[in-house]
């Protein structure tokens, strides 16, 4: 669980990831939802790993979007790796405190899958900075 | 009892009261094949009805003289009405006939790989099991879960109310300790419908998963799912 990473994408790209950008509404959960779950199918996660990072997702996605400054966008990106699969979400928010270590929210994210961070890339449009939630699940056959 | 109705005049007072108490004394069965289909899109009301109703017909049906038992006979009778009803009425999105068929063979194979496995299994893994292409299974759950989408989006249907299973589960004992908002979390978790609180303490308090849930709850791990995604939201709108 770190805090605070800069520029955190660049280390997990693969040769598979796959991004999705939306505005960041509360409507569009449905849709960010369903793309973690076919990634999260097509890439051979067991059903509870898969049902868990929706889950997660919906949590991290309506925090940011909460926090989002208006007409914000929000980018989602699924990073298939060899061990674990990597979502990282994040927007331009106004504020740092998206998700706090020590609340039920961080508590539900830490359950959901195997790691938890937030990170901080760079400004934003206007005032505002990108913050982001990254979020770790260890496929299956990793833990045999 | 068959041979009992055979003996009967068909269509007599009496063939008709003894076709009655058969059906009544099988109810049970009927019930027990429509609990399977549990959490999958449909009220439960509509699936006991249906299966009610293949077991009405398999009773018609049944030929004391063919050799086999009744239930043998009659539980694909009654599995192939409730499959036939949800062919016809749950999938309000055009997925072809082949992807549905999949879908409900996924979940038996799904139930069976938890069991032998101790956790959910993987694409892979049905893959193997059902010796089908694994594409081919990725394309099938991923149709399978927009179409439970939908039916999570589809008003509630009132399916929510279980005190037997209220009952069985004792009081989880609810350890908040490493949760800082823990005095206003108390509240709202004790005003969420008795089974949802269950399913998400199990799941977030006793670090069950999903599958586990679902077997020790008696629903399916999507039902389980679906119940922790409408709690989760409404710890979310109130915990704001």
């Amino acid at each position: 669980m770190s805090d605070g990473e800069y520029g955190h994408d660049s280390g997990h790209r693969s040769p598979r990831s796959v991004e999705v950008r939306v505005a960041a509404k509360l409507e569009n959960l449905a849709v960010l939802r369903t793309v973690v779950g076919a990634v999260g199918t097509y890439e051979d996660l067991d059903f509870d790993s898969v049902a868990d990072l929706r889950l997660a997702v919906d949590e991290a996605c309506t925090r940011l979007i909460r926090s989002a400054t208006p007409d914000a966008t929000l980018v989602l990106v699924v990073h298939p790796l060899e061990e674990q699969l990597v979502v990282d979400v994040s927007t331009a928010c106004s504020s740092p405190d998206i998700v706090v270590p020590g609340s039920f929210s961080w508590h539900v994210l830490s359950s959901l899958t195997d790691d938890v961070s937030t990170f901080h890339d760079g400004h934003g449009p206007e005032d505002s900075h990108i913050f982001g939630i990254s979020m770790t699940t260890r496929r299956a056959s990793s833990l045999r | 009892m068959f041979r009992t109705l055979q003996g009967l005049e068909e269509g007599s007072a009496k063939f008709l009261r003894q076709r009655d108490s058969i059906v009544e004394r099988c109810l049970p069965l009927a019930d027990h094949i429509a609990r399977r289909f549990d959490g999958r899109g449909e009220p439960r009301d509509d699936l006991v009805q249906v299966a009610r109703v293949g077991l009405v017909n398999a009773v018609i049906r049944f030929d004391v003289d063919a050799g086999s038992d009744f239930v043998s006979f009659a539980v694909p009778t009654i599995m192939g009405e409730v499959r036939r009803h949800f062919r016809d009425n749950s999938w309000s999105v055009k997925v072809p006939r082949r992807l549905k068929e999949l879908h409900l063979r996924l979940g038996a194979a799904t139930a069976e790989l938890s069991q032998k496995l101790g956790r959910a299994p993987t694409p892979s893994e049905l893959a193997a099991e059902l010796e089908m292409d694994r594409d081919e299974i990725v394309e099938g759950l991923v149709a399978g879960s927009s179409y439970n989408t939908l039916s999570i989006d589809g008003a509630g249907g009132g399916t929510e109310e279980a005190p037997a299973i209220a009952d069985t589960l004792g009081d989880v004992d609810l350890n908040l300790d490493q949760i800082e908002n823990r005095e206003s979390l108390r509240p709202l978790l004790a005003s969420l419908p008795e089974r949802e609180r269950q399913v998400l303490l199990l799941r977030f308090f006793e670090s069950m998963t999903q599958t586990q849930i679902a077997e020790r709850v008696g629903i399916s791990q999507m039902h389980v799912s679906r119940l922790l995604a409408k709690s989760l939201m409404r710890l979310r709108d109130q915990l704001e």
